[in-house]
């Protein structure tokens, strides 16, 4: 049986076992002997798990019409459908959709989720506790199919921050001797083209803002690289799949900086999962280590480098002026003129997500380009917010653009009712 | 009651059997064969019917497609196709006005194959395929962020596992850490709602700014392959044979074709031959569906195949069913090297003008009667250009034996063509192709041809006038004059007069006294007549104008 079909028998073991579990409590208080039984059932089937992979963990995902289990879909037979429609409609009353399982679950650690679920049930609030030994019960949000342009903005926070969470997991695991496949990225990165299309100035405000974390600079560094070089390929034309590939290639680069080009090939030769795309990526990785050694690279290399070294200026320590990041660029070795011109001119002369001066209002955010793609629109920057969008009509040129955006900038709490 | 049917329902139903039937197909028949054959055009002109007026929607479920968003009241057994992609988020696929039969046959490739198995992610083989009249929406369930109570740090730290899950879901995660500091992104996901004042920002829609800065200029196959070579025989071995397999099973024919045709000469490639390619893509039968959809694209690496390994080719053609795909095969393997005339004579049925010209050219050139012979079958091609030239080569060395193209040009379809061989005609003074003029100059639809083609008719027929059924021909034509005739037909007339005069005959004669003598008609043609027949009873002082012409 392969893996998956045995994880699909297992999860929906463990389903019905939670089920049974949970239900049980419907008109049982949490330490009655039926519920005791039916936890202990559950215990086993967890053990059975975790007696084998004693390091994973197991992720229940409960969404109104399906179940995953460790991201595989359940295949649940329609004489179960009905119960786990109805464990996932109970769970989420209470405003949990994820349940998260290690090795350290205990009879006792089930038994407090429980209690915390009977109380939840019959109070109809939220669950309070959500942390036990071995068990987390989380929210689960999602964007459903066809989901507005209004929170489509969301979906580019999370795909950023998933980003960030996979570049760690990529890092941590070929540290750890492993290969991981790449499947996953290149799902991401097929969201991330379809939001760029969608959503690039959202991109261009959550990627120009500087970073201010800095134990976390280099995953950040690497995930706007990988958004920005997707934007501005996307921009220029290119494909998906050259688009795809590119954002491999920055993504690869958490692992592959520093590689001597002619290792490089040997360094990526194992990442058998980037499939055909794995003459793109590789050459773009080459291609990106010659360039910042001054070599000759292709064009594609050069953006690679140039996106990375726009990242650079924008997110050091000091937000920079226009200037300063114009100059930086200019002083880029290595990169052919056109390359250069590209970025410049899809940066432009006031780019959206940096902040200027407006006569009349001040600091404003330079926020969009209109309807018409050419009438450039601001936002005052309060001290406790931002104002409404208006085009920008008064631009003080004497005083600089400085790349200061922020991605939390404060907003009112009443006209976020609506989405989400 | 029941509630109303939409229009297209029972389309949308006929379009989901169809493709189901298709699928099967793929598996039962290996993607092969005159019956997959049937099954794959019929799903093709279903989804062409559903989609004549609007896109054709239908809804994936782990069982399959439907007309509709309801859940199904029975159950279905899952279908393992559907379930998969339902798994990676497709909840509809959508077909819109203008699909053909290469685009099912393509999502056929990445769909019904076995993708999964290889690890591959079937929606995204499709997502890059940019299918034009097929698309896959998407739901991004798993793409999520998490707002709870639960500490931020253990919030974070479950989504992390959730992704080296997804990475390796054998590493294990319950003993790593993330570093977070409070102004992480992740952080900022989960405990407010980062770039919400983003919400209001508009696009609008622009075109690139400029395409073609970063297309690739060099092939960057070619240069993979010799950087390759430098990696260990097992590092190369491995990174090839992955290479292949995904090209077969995404259907890439060209990259296929490419790679198998650069496996024997290139010399990074030690030792690859394109046994071990055929090996890698899953054998020979893997390739045999791809190869029989299109076997033009494997036009190269089928030639290099049949000169290195005969037998392997031999194999290959057993087992294609279809006969006319054999024959098809057969003629692509053949190359220049090792059988000129074979090689040249199959290219002139292909489509491509530049081969089919330089083949006409090499034929023509090889001045062999076996050679001419071959040549002159391009009197059949597609392309005018092909015919135009054929036939400028064949008029210079025409003999009877060449009447039936000949024959086929004389009925082209293109004025052009016809022209010239009316000038052909008038030079060669072929007697059997003069009386198929005749033919045509009589025709009721001689009338409906340009006024340029008849005016070449005309002079190839006046150039041939001394004969006796032309002459008399002209008779007809110089006679039937009215005044109403336009000028084109004048000029004819005018002509049929000077061939008379020319070729003088008792019925010319008749002819031009008659019309010499006539009250009614056009002054100017009886004046013609008179002049041609002064001419003709005066020869003693027309021929030394005649001499003195010659001798000029």
């Amino acid at each position: 049986m392969s893996r998956k079909l045995a994880m699909q028998e297992y999860g929906n073991r463990l389903v019905n076992d939670l089920q049974v579990y949970l239900r049980s409590l419907h008109t049982h208080k949490a330490n009655n002997q039926i519920v005791s039984r039916a936890r202990d059932g559950l215990l086993t089937t967890l053990q059975e798990h975790f007696g084998k992979e004693p390091q994973s963990t197991l992720q229940v995902q409960l969404l109104p019409e399906e179940t995953f289990i460790n991201n595989t879909l359940l295949p649940i037979a329609m004489q179960d459908f009905a119960r786990i429609k109805e464990l996932t409609e109970r769970l989420r009353t209470m405003g949990v959709g994820e349940l998260v399982f290690n090795a350290a679950v205990t009879p006792e650690s089930l038994s407090e989720f429980a209690q915390a679920v009977y109380n939840g049930m019959h109070t109809r609030q939220q669950m309070e506790i959500r942390s036990f030994s071995g068990i987390q019960a989380l929210e689960l949000d999602y964007s459903a199919s066809g989901s507005s342009e209004r929170d489509a903005h969301q979906v580019v926070v999370w795909l950023f921050a998933g980003l960030l969470d996979g570049l760690e997991g990529l890092k941590d695991l070929v540290d750890d001797n492993h290969v991981p496949t790449m499947v996953p990225f290149m799902r991401h990165m097929r969201l991330l083209v379809d939001l760029t299309a969608e959503r690039s100035m959202v991109i261009r405000h959550l990627c120009l803002a500087p970073s201010e974390n800095e134990s976390n600079a280099t995953m950040h560094h690497a995930a706007s690289r990988s958004f920005l070089t997707v934007q501005i390929g996307h921009a220029y034309g290119l494909d998906r799949a050259t688009l795809m590939a590119m954002g491999l290639a920055s993504i690869l680069e958490v692992i592959t900086t520093g590689t001597d080009p002619d290792e490089m090939f040997a360094k990526l030769a194992p990442f058998t999962t980037l499939s055909d795309l794995a003459p793109s990526v590789m050459m773009l990785s080459r291609d990106l280590e010659l360039v910042r050694r001054g070599r000759r690279a292709s064009r594609r290399g050069q953006l690679l480098h140039l996106v990375d070294e726009l990242v650079s200026v924008i997110h050091g320590e000091t937000p920079p002026t226009l200037e300063d990041v114009q100059s930086h660029l200019g002083w880029v070795s290595g990169v052919d003129a056109v390359v250069l011109d590209s970025v410049l001119a899809w940066l432009g002369e006031e780019p959206v997500g940096a902040v200027a001066h407006s006569r009349s209002m001040g600091r404003v955010l330079l926020f969009d380009r209109g309807e018409d793609g050419q009438t450039l629109r601001c936002r005052e920057i309060y001290d406790d917010g931002l104002g409404e969008p208006v085009p920008v009509i008064d631009l003080d040129e004497s005083k600089p653009i400085v790349f200061e955006g922020r991605v939390d900038f404060p907003f009112e709490e009443e006209e976020a009712d609506g989405w989400g | 009651m029941s509630s109303p049917t939409p229009p297209n329902a029972a389309l949308l139903e006929k379009l989901i059997s169809s493709m189901e039937k298709a699928f099967r197909s793929y598996r039962l028949y290996e993607a092969r064969g005159p019956q997959y054959e049937a099954h794959v055009r019929e799903f093709a002109s279903q989804a062409a019917l559903a989609t004549e007026q609007t896109p054709a929607i239908l809804t994936v479920t782990p069982s399959g497609l439907q007309a509709d968003m309801a859940r199904a009241e029975t159950e279905n057994d899952l279908n393992r196709t559907w379930f998969d992609l339902f798994e990676q988020g497709a909840r509809q696929i959508v077909f819109t006005t203008g699909v053909q039969s290469p685009e099912v046959r393509e999502m056929l490739q990445i769909v019904a194959s076995d993708q999964s198995s290889a690890g591959d992610d079937i929606l995204t083989a499709l997502w890059r395929r940019e299918l034009k009249h097929i698309q896959v929406v998407v739901a991004r369930t798993l793409v999520r962020g998490v707002s709870a109570s639960l500490s931020t740090q253990d919030a974070l730290e479950a989504q992390y596992g959730h992704w080296r899950n997804l990475l390796a879901p054998d590493a294990g995660t319950a003993d790593k850490r993330v570093q977070l500091s409070p102004d992480d992104l992740r952080v900022l996901a989960v405990e407010s709602q980062p770039l919400l004042w983003c919400a209001d920002c508009i696009e609008s829609d622009s075109e690139p700014y400029q395409e073609g800065v970063f297309d690739q200029k060099e092939d960057e196959l070619d240069a993979f392959l010799t950087l390759l070579g430098e990696l260990s025989q097992e590092e190369s071995d491995q990174v090839l044979t992955n290479l292949v397999g995904s090209y077969a099973r995404l259907g890439f024919t060209e990259k296929i074709n490419h790679l198998m045709t650069a496996a024997e000469a290139h010399p990074a490639m030690g030792g690859w031959s394109i046994k071990r390619m055929l090996n890698a893509a899953g054998g020979i039968d893997a390739l045999i569906p791809l190869i029989e959809a299109g076997p033009s694209a494997f036009r190269e690496s089928l030639s290099a195949m049949a000169s290195i390994d005969a037998e392997l080719m031999e194999e290959l053609l057993q087992k294609i069913e279809t006969e006319s795909i054999r024959d098809e095969i057969e003629t692509l393997v053949i190359t220049q090297e090792t059988a000129p005339l074979a090689f040249h004579s199959g290219r002139l049925a292909s489509g491509d003008l530049a081969e089919q010209l330089e083949s006409v050219e090499y034929l023509f050139n090889l001045e062999t009667e076996e050679a001419t012979y071959l040549a002159i079958e391009a009197c059949g091609s597609f392309h005018l250009e092909v015919r135009a030239y054929t036939l400028e080569r064949m008029t210079k060395i025409y003999v009877p034996p060449m009447r039936n193209s000949m024959t086929r040009l004389f009925r082209d379809k293109e004025e052009e063509i016809r022209v010239q061989v009316f000038r052909f005609i008038k030079e060669s003074g072929d007697r059997h192709f003069l009386r198929e003029t005749l033919a045509v100059v009589k025709d009721s639809y001689f009338s409906r041809r340009g006024e340029d083609e008849q005016w070449e008719v005309i002079t190839t027929l006046a150039a041939h006038g001394r004969l006796p059924a032309i002459n008399l021909f002209f008779c007809g034509v110089a006679i039937s004059g009215s005044l109403l005739a336009n000028e084109h037909l004048r000029r004819i007339q005018h002509e049929a007069i000077r061939v008379l005069g020319e070729y003088p005959s008792p019925d010319g004669l008749h002819t031009l006294r008659k019309l010499s003598r006539r009250f009614v008609g056009a002054k100017e043609l009886r004046l013609a007549a008179r002049s041609a027949l002064e001419k003709v009873e005066r020869p003693a002082e027309a021929a030394p104008k005649t001499d003195k012409g010659g001798k000029e």
